[in-house]
């Protein structure tokens, strides 16, 4: 999969300009800069969200996404377990959706949560349930964008050590970005850092797929 | 506010009874009917079973209207809500219903409608349906932007969306309006009645109480209007609560 030549403008405020990378099948990557540098909308882009830029993304057009955002984006009025099943229903016959659902949940440690309401459960938990969902959806590629923002360190180094198995299992394409360095070297295969403002360029900080290809 | 208290509530009401009898003596108890007179022909009324008939059709009216209005209110207010195109073709519509005052609706709709018994109904639904669109509208647009983002991001189907975010979102908003609705439904209807003196009707019964001078007749009446529209909001708001997904909303 490549980004190719890609620039996004806010009115005359340019934030990507010309930007290519190259993204392998099956990695994890990260991308590192710091906030409000445009990450976010690199991620709106791949994601479709965001369809108002120029250039170029090629490959990512069949592929089936899922997304973690910084917030849990959660439905309100739905259960944990209905969470889920918003986004899953059609993706797999009915009679295997709750079997399905009840495997993420479990994986997310959440067996007994899953039938409440999002506004009783802490702000970890939600996240939590945001991971489930992200990865009990069918996908291609996961993104991930500051999944742990705004969580405290006891918190984030849990959800870390979890997200970290899940990728594991998932053995998917991963774009994650994040402005911390520690949980960029910690969860990713390659390491990228953004440059410029507008982002213009990049500089690869770890590539262990290389070395992998390497050796 | 603070709460009125029984004994006060009672003590409030004897006052403006006691007002009314006085203003009622002044006018020699023929234009304004005396409170026990009033009475008298509302205890008459209550144990006439006509007056359950003539008020369990008006009621009829009012249900129809509102059932067909919330109908109509909630399904453009949804697709309003998808469709920017429908949404702008309705302003207009939706603009001039809002401004016409309801005498004009009813004189306009017996001009056109044969069957008059239609009109207390259709100008119940006209009454209505703005004030439902309006609100499940509103509804549609509190929904947030990261929400309608996450179920582009899954590709979540749009019939989906609608009946598990969209409809959700603006059910509080939906209730609100439909109790609004009822009341504004009722005065609407019999107001039709009375000008199209609809048989079997309250309204019919204001006019005849006009015509025949029966004054204390229009007042009982109009008392019973009053008990029966509080009734109904009362009932409403009672069955609203029991809706289970009401109060899932409650506890957010």
């Amino acid at each position: 999969m490549k980004i190719s030549k890609l620039s996004k403008s806010f009115g005359s405020l340019e934030v990507i300009k010309e930007f290519t990378l190259e993204v392998l099948d099956g990695q994890v990557l990260c991308l590192l800069g710091p906030s409000g540098c445009g990450k976010s909308t690199l991620l709106k882009i791949l994601s479709g969200l965001d369809q108002s830029y120029g250039g170029q993304l090629i490959g990512f057009e069949d592929k089936r996404m899922s997304y973690v955002f910084q917030e849990s984006r959660l439905i309100p009025w739905l259960t944990v377990s209905e969470n889920l099943k918003y986004v899953l229903e059609g993706h797999m016959p009915d009679s295997e959706l709750d079997g399905h659902i009840h495997r993420f949940i479990e994986k997310v440690e959440l067996n007994d949560f899953k039938d409440s309401y999002p506004n009783t459960l802490s702000g970890g938990m939600k996240q939590r349930v945001s991971l489930a969902r992200a990865f009990s959806m069918p996908h291609d590629i996961l993104l991930l964008d500051e999944p742990f923002q705004g969580l405290n360190i006891e918190l984030k180094e849990q959800l870390m050590g979890l997200l970290e198995s899940l990728i594991k299992q998932d053995e998917k394409t991963v774009i994650m970005v994040t402005h911390d360095l520690d949980e960029a070297f910690r969860l990713g295969d390659s390491v990228v850092k953004l440059l410029g403002y507008p982002i213009t360029d990049f500089q690869v900080l770890k590539d262990k797929t290389r070395e992998k290809v390497g050796n | 506010m603070k709460q009125i208290k029984l004994g006060e509530g009672f003590l409030i009401l004897l006052f403006w009874i006691l007002l009314w009898g006085l203003v009622a003596q002044a006018a020699n108890n023929f234009i304004v009917p005396s409170p026990l007179e009033t009475g008298k022909v509302l205890v008459g009324l209550l144990s006439s079973a006509e007056t359950y008939i003539i008020i369990l059709s008006s009621l009829w009216r009012v249900l129809l209207s509102l059932i067909i209005g919330i109908g109509l209110g909630v399904f453009f207010g949804i697709i309003a809500g998808v469709n920017t195109f429908v949404y702008k073709l309705l302003v207009p519509v939706v603009n001039f219903i809002t401004a016409t005052p309801v005498v004009s609706f009813i004189i306009i709709l017996f001009m056109y409608i044969q069957n008059d018994a239609y009109v207390p109904v259709v100008c119940g639904i006209l009454l209505c349906f703005p004030i439902i669109y309006n609100n499940v509208l509103h509804g549609y647009k509190m929904v947030s932007d990261e929400l309608v983002s996450m179920s582009q991001v899954y590709r979540v189907p749009l019939m989906r969306r609608i009946m598990k975010l969209y409809v959700p979102s603006t059910l509080p908003y939906l209730f609100a309006a439909t109790l609004t609705s009822i009341g504004i439904c009722w005065k609407a209807t019999i107001a039709a009645e009375l000008i199209g003196i609809i048989n079997n009707s309250i309204g019919l019964q204001l006019y005849n109480g006009k015509v025949f001078l029966e004054y204390d007749h229009v007042f009982a009446w109009t008392i019973l209007i009053v008990l029966c529209s509080v009734c109904i909001q009362k009932g409403a708001r009672v069955l609203i609560n029991k809706i289970n997904i009401y109060e899932r909303f409650k506890v957010i």
